[in-house]
Parts: C-alpha cells; sequence; structure tokens
C-alpha cells in the first residue's frame, strides 16, 4: 500500500486512539444519568443530598456539620448495577436545592450576612461581618457550583469549583482552597477527565505549599 | 500513486446514518420518551461525527474532549427542545456552539507545533514525525475544509449526512471536500516526494 495512503489513515486513527477513552466515558455517563433519573421519577435516590451537604459544608468552611449527615457510604449504595464500571455520580434528590440553601442560609446567618437568596448580585455586596465580601461571594461560586452538580453538569462544575478555589487562594484562605480543589477533582473524576484531575491536583499541591508556608 | 489520486478516491465508508438502518429521528423520538437502548443507539452513530467536528472547530484535542461531552450532555438535556426540522443541523449547531464557547474559554486556536500532536500507539513501520506532519497539515487546512474531512474521515459521515450538518448543498460539500484533499495532496507530496 502507498506509505503516503497510510500516513493518512495513522493520523486518522491517531485522533481516534486519543478520543476514544473520552467517548466512552461519556457514553457511560450518560446512560447512567439516564437511568438515575429513571430511578428519581419512581422516587429514589438519596446520596446525593448528603454529598451536596458534605461538599457545601467544607467549602464554606462551616464549624458545625450540616442539618444531615448520614454517611458517605450512603452515597455509593445507591449505585445501580449498571454503574458499577462507571465512578457513582450525583445523584439528583428532589429536595435537594433546598436542604443545601437552608445549610447555606445558617452559615451566612451566622456570619451576619444579608445574603439569603441566591442571587447574581455583586460580589461587592457588603454584609456585616464579612467586609470584603469574601463569604458572600464564596457562598455565591459554591451556590453556583452545586447547581451544576445538580443539574449534571459536571465539566462545569470542575470548572466552577476550580475558580472557587483560585479566588480562595486570593484571600489566602488556603483551607477552602484546598477543599475547593478536592471539589472540582471529585467532579472531573466522575466525567474521567484525567488531563482535568492532574491539572487540579497540580494546582491543590501548589496551594498546599503555599499553606504550608505560611505556617 | 500519486497522493493526489489516492485522496480523490478515498473510499466511502458506512455512514452511521445508513439507509438501512432506523432513521435518526425515529431514534431520537424514543429517546424523548426516555428510551435507554435508543440513547446507545444514538450515540453510537453519532459520537465520531460530533468528536470530528468538535475537533475540527476547537483544534485541540483537549477542548474537543471538553466541548464533546457537554455537547452530548445539551442535545440530551434539550431534547424536548427539538422542533423537528433537521435533526443533524440542530446538533451539529449544538455542538458548534458548544466548541466555539470552550475555544473562546480556552484562548488559542489551531495547534499547530508538535506538542499538541498525538503520539502513535502499536503501529509498526511508524515514523511519528511524518504522522504528526500529516496531522498538522489537516488542522493547517481552512476551517470550512478542515470541518468536511473531518466529517468525511474521522466521523465516516456521507456527503449527505455532513450537508445536513453544516446546513449547506450536497453539491458545496462535495466541492470542499474536493477541495480540502487537493490541499491535502499538495501539502504532504511537497514533503513526501521522496515516497513516491
Amino acid at each position: 500500500m502507498n506509505p503516503l495512503d497510510d500516513k493518512l489513515d495513522q493520523a486518522i486513527q491517531d485522533l481516534r486512539d486519543a478520543t476514544g477513552h473520552r467517548m466512552s466515558t461519556t457514553r457511560s455517563y450518560m446512560l447512567a444519568r439516564i437511568r438515575r433519573e429513571r430511578m428519581t421519577r419512581w422516587g429514589l435516590g438519596g446520596g446525593g443530598l448528603a454529598l451536596l451537604s458534605i461538599i457545601t459544608y467544607f467549602i464554606v468552611g462551616g464549624t458545625e456539620p450540616p442539618s444531615q449527615t448520614p454517611p458517605i457510604e450512603n452515597a455509593n449504595t445507591n449505585a445501580t448495577p449498571a454503574n458499577s464500571n462507571t465512578e457513582n455520580t450525583f445523584s439528583k434528590p428532589a429536595n435537594v436545592s433546598s436542604q443545601t440553601r437552608l445549610d447555606w442560609q445558617k452559615r451566612v446567618n451566622n456570619s451576619e450576612t444579608t445574603e439569603g437568596q441566591q442571587s447574581s448580585s455583586s460580589m461587592h455586596m457588603t454584609v456585616q461581618g464579612d467586609n470584603d465580601g469574601f463569604i458572600a461571594e464564596s457562598t455565591k461560586i459554591a451556590d453556583d457550583a452545586e447547581r451544576l452538580v445538580a443539574a449534571d453538569e459536571l465539566v462545569a462544575a470542575a470548572q466552577k469549583f476550580r475558580g472557587l478555589a483560585q479566588f480562595c487562594e486570593a484571600r489566602a484562605e488556603w483551607k477552602r482552597a484546598i477543599t475547593a480543589y478536592d471539589s472540582a477533582m471529585h467532579c472531573a473524576r466522575r466525567v474521567g477527565d484525567n488531563t482535568l484531575v492532574a491539572s487540579l491536583t497540580k494546582a491543590q499541591s501548589s496551594a498546599s505549599k503555599k499553606a504550608a508556608n505560611r505556617n | 500513486m500519486s497522493v493526489v489520486y489516492h485522496l480523490m478516491n478515498y473510499p466511502s465508508t458506512t455512514t452511521p446514518t445508513s439507509k438501512d438502518a432506523e432513521p435518526l429521528e425515529s431514534v431520537f423520538e424514543r429517546i424523548r420518551k426516555g428510551d435507554e437502548g435508543a440513547f446507545e443507539v444514538f450515540y453510537d452513530r453519532l459520537k465520531r461525527p460530533l468528536m470530528a467536528y468538535c475537533i475540527a472547530i476547537t483544534g485541540d484535542i483537549d477542548s474537543a474532549k471538553d466541548a464533546f461531552h457537554n455537547t452530548v450532555l445539551s442535545v440530551y438535556e434539550n431534547r424536548n427542545r427539538y422542533q423537528n426540522v433537521n435533526l443533524m443541523g440542530w446538533v451539529f449547531t449544538i455542538a458548534r456552539n458548544t466548541s466555539r464557547n470552550i475555544e473562546q474559554r480556552e484562548k488559542r486556536r489551531v495547534v499547530i507545533d508538535e506538542s499538541h500532536l498525538l503520539p502513535p500507539e502499536n503501529h509498526e513501520n511508524l515514523d511519528s514525525d511524518e504522522r504528526a506532519l500529516v496531522q498538522k497539515a489537516i488542522f493547517d487546512l481552512a476551517d470550512d475544509f478542515r470541518r468536511v474531512i473531518l466529517l468525511k474521515y474521522f466521523g465516516d459521515m456521507s456527503v449527505a449526512d455532513i450537508a445536513d450538518a453544516e446546513d449547506i448543498s450536497i453539491e458545496l460539500v462535495k466541492t470542499r471536500l474536493f477541495r480540502a484533499r487537493k490541499r491535502l495532496a499538495e501539502v504532504l507530496r511537497i514533503h513526501f516526494e521522496s515516497y513516491v
């Protein structure tokens, strides 16, 4: 066969090899989501509530546990047999938004903030006890990220959590930044984006070193 | 045998939407009704064309992967908004918009340097520099040409399906394919003259 023909075939094959895993991962992810939605319609699935509550707690860095803290293992027991080959994805319980919003409400009220609802208000909102608006803004970003998680937009959620981590780093809030990176990696692993996971791992490691140097 | 001859006579392949299979519109209608098996059929038919399209627009493998995943999600999430006009056009419009959003977000365009080109995997008699050069030639094509080439050879799409996806006439697809092949042949012939 003409070697030039070989090279054209091989170039296309290289592209297929490089993208095959993502196509496979996305397929598994979507099928898991369709099955989960079917289960949700039948009133099943609730592990995501616990998972989202825990993520929210760590992101905002509250000193008290969320209202409901069932063991993380409960989230795994909600995996369907079809999910066994894919990493467990977030479930989508009907009341997740209201519950996690109550958690935020409690925390922001403890910070004496007037931010009680999700809104697109300016990050420069002045709140009592949160003079530079960090708590309000980080809550808003975490809120957005969790909406994306609840909507199964995990790639966008990972990016949002990364943005939150960078925001926390800029404020030298290292613990929150590291935890936000954890959440971002969690989302990235769910969709099998190893490149993003590697990037986030590197960024988190850098944040950890900066935190250690400050101490 | 010249490269031009080969490219002009590249064999057509069985397309995911061949006439023997259930029409894609019908499959999509079953997805709307919650048929998981229908989604598998739909996905398996369109995964390569969609990935090809995302690669063509973003010009970068990593960005294309993100765009592909987000496109599939968007198609599924908006399945009830489709208005039964041109399914392929609708799906590829989503792919185009998603890819462009990611491309703008990443703030980089066509991959030119070798660091983005792919290492060969388990192929014999392989010259990685030459394979990289061929990939570069594909990515160096003008946007319209690159899309049809990748949809045709990576996505295994028929001319008719490419026309639907791009919302252009079949004749225009053929013209673009002809010119793209000719351009690739010229570029590759310059570099591979010694192989002729």
